[in-house]
């Protein structure tokens, strides 16, 4: 039996990655909504019920994977047991979801059998030319057409990008194939020894109703306070940071919103100085209300917000906290 | 212990990008809109940290591009690097494999015990130069570390970070490729007599036009504006009525 396309899911200590399931939905458009050639891939070191309800779900072909190395992310060992694979069902397409561990075995995998590997995927074309994958470039400010001229193509998809597929599936209702493989004599050099949970904490943004932001743009650590005292306007608000904001210790990590932070969806978000690199606008995908405050009129973020101040925050800010007094005191 | 740093020249995104029609990568800026890849800046920095609390630590700093690219491994120099090399390569843009073959040319050249890179260019942004290098080189690799420590028996222990707060440490041995992550230390400004030492150090080019190239495994096609145009509303006026009317917002949407 052969498939197209190969989907490798994300495991970390045998539980699988939600988001690992967009792949789900990126396949099936890039099959024009037939999934019958799809073969998901799940690794792990126990991972034998996740798979037999996966495939009872999705109805999806599905090669269970398990190797005592995988409790934790190995990419070395994972490209291994990709390749072992892919000799069997021939895949032409292997897709990962974009993470940074991800692209490693990604990039492995390129080296060994010779494919062209492209990252951060976000769109497609598929014309006569065969795929065009789309991705940004320059923080998000262009976007870059590839189309891969080898005869196998691994991408990884940016998270957020395609939406999680439905619950049930198109009333199939098969189960689909399982395929148990274990490939006992493969090893890594690279050990893994555990993983940490960010235990900081502090700010606590997945509870608060608003979020206000800040981005690089705000200048200097100095004009924190802007933000706080406009967060302190609202009854259950935090402040939020981009990472730049957070690599120059400006605010801790525990303040960090985006793919390599915190996944948020508050009433209202609100960006300031932030310019909207895909990673930070996956982070706040399900944000209700968004308002971006920028000087800059290209700024990505824009492309997301719901309103749109074009000002220097720096004077907007205060303003804003003064105007808001001044009709809280009259009322 | 030999040190390699691989750092990318690159344009300053936080200016405004103009396209002409049919471009496939940014076009040439003047000197002023280039800077060193801020995540390259942190490799380097993890290097020097290593240097100031390792005696022997050598570090080459090597980068690809065209002329200009000099001005970077310039700056290593001047942070603390010993060698500078540059790899010079007029093509544009090089695919994360055609840089990472070049780059695998030098380091087969000298015996490195360590080859870090940034986690990503914030160019390109494509996160597969490091792990396509170590790849190449068949050596081992760990990608998005905030913190190298040496370990016994020639092995290196690393903090990586892993999307959603997450961080896992991992044990490699020696020599091994290392991509380093935004933020795991603070990147040191050049001394004033380091400046002045970097301006005699001799950078060494090579022509890539000598090398193997390698065979491209992807067509680079036209680049484009983003499409998602903005479906916002932009708030309009003076500043005071900006404010007002945001005000008005927030409160209909019983936000305030």
């Amino acid at each position: 039996m052969t498939y197209d396309t190969l989907l490798v899911l994300d495991t970390i200590e045998d539980r699988l990655s939600t988001q690992s399931r967009e792949l789900i939905t990126f396949a099936a458009a890039i099959g024009c909504g037939d999934n019958s050639r799809t073969l998901l891939f799940l690794p792990g070191n126990n991972v034998e019920a996740v798979g037999r309800a996966l495939a009872e779900e999705t109805g999806l072909a599905i090669v269970i994977c398990r190797h005592e190395q995988l409790v934790y992310p190995n990419p070395d060992l994972l490209r291994l047991l990709i390749q072992e694979t892919m000799a069997e069902f021939a895949p032409k397409l292997v897709c990962f979801l974009h993470t940074m561990r991800n692209c490693q075995t990604a990039s492995a995998l390129a080296v060994a059998i010779g494919a062209s590997s492209i990252t951060a995927v976000e769109s497609f074309i598929a014309d006569e030319h065969g795929m065009t994958f789309q991705r940004s470039i320059a923080n998000g400010k262009l976007r870059q057409n590839v189309r891969p001229t080898t005869t196998t193509t691994i991408v990884t998809v940016l998270v957020g990008a395609f939406s999680l597929p439905d619950k049930a599936p198109s009333g199939r209702g098969l189960t689909g194939q399982l395929y148990r493989r274990n490939y006992p004599h493969i090893a890594s050099s690279c050990m893994p020894l555990e993983v940490c949970r960010e235990t900081e904490s502090g700010a606590r943004l997945e509870d608060a109703d608003v979020v206000i932001a800040a981005g690089r743009g705000i200048g200097r650590q100095e004009k924190l306070p802007l933000l706080k005292d406009l967060a302190s306007l609202f009854p259950n608000a935090a402040v939020g940071a981009s990472r730049p904001v957070c690599d120059r210790k400006w605010l801790p990590f525990s303040h960090q919103v985006g793919v390599t932070g915190k996944t948020i969806a508050p009433r209202l978000y609100m960006a300031c100085g932030i310019s909207g690199s895909p990673q930070h606008l996956a982070g706040i995908k399900g944000a209700h209300c968004i308002v971006a405050i920028n000087t800059d009129p290209h700024a990505v973020i824009f492309s997301v917000a719901d309103y749109i101040v074009i000002d220097d925050l720096n004077a907007f800010l205060p303003l804003l906290a003064h105007k808001y007094r001044e009709r809280f005191d009259h009322e | 212990m030999k040190i390699l740093v691989c750092i990318k020249q690159v344009i300053d995104t936080d200016r405004p990008l103009a396209l002409s029609p049919g471009e496939r990568w940014l076009p040439e800026s003047g000197d002023a809109c280039y800077r060193m890849n801020s995540y390259d800046e942190y490799a380097l920095e993890e290097a020097l940290l290593l240097k100031d609390c390792i005696p022997g630590v050598e570090i080459h700093a090597l980068s690809v591009g065209p002329e200009r690219a000099t001005r970077v491994v310039r700056q290593a120099l001047s942070k603390g690097a010993d060698q500078g090399i540059h790899l010079r390569c007029d093509k544009a843009p090089l695919s994360a494999l055609e840089t990472a073959y070049y780059i695998t040319h030098y380091a087969r050249s000298q015996d490195f015990d360590l080859v870090l890179a940034g986690v990503m260019s914030e160019d390109a942004m494509q996160c597969q130069v490091g792990p396509l290098l170590a790849a190449l080189l068949s050596l081992p690799c760990a990608v998005s570390v905030t913190a190298v420590v040496l370990a016994d028996g020639g092995r290196i222990t690393v903090c990586s970070e892993l999307e959603g707060m997450l961080t896992e440490k991992i044990v490699l041995p020696l020599p091994a490729v290392v991509t380093v992550q935004s933020g795991g230390n603070i990147p040191r400004y050049p001394s004033l007599s380091n400046i002045m030492r970097a301006k005699e150090k001799t950078i060494r080019t090579i022509d890539a036009g000598d090398m193997a190239a390698a065979a491209p495994s992807e067509e680079f096609l036209p680049l484009a504006y983003p499409t998602a145009a903005i479906k916002g509303t932009i708030l309009t006026g003076t500043r005071d009525e900006k404010a007002e009317q945001l005000l008005d917002i927030l409160h209909g949407r019983s936000l305030l």
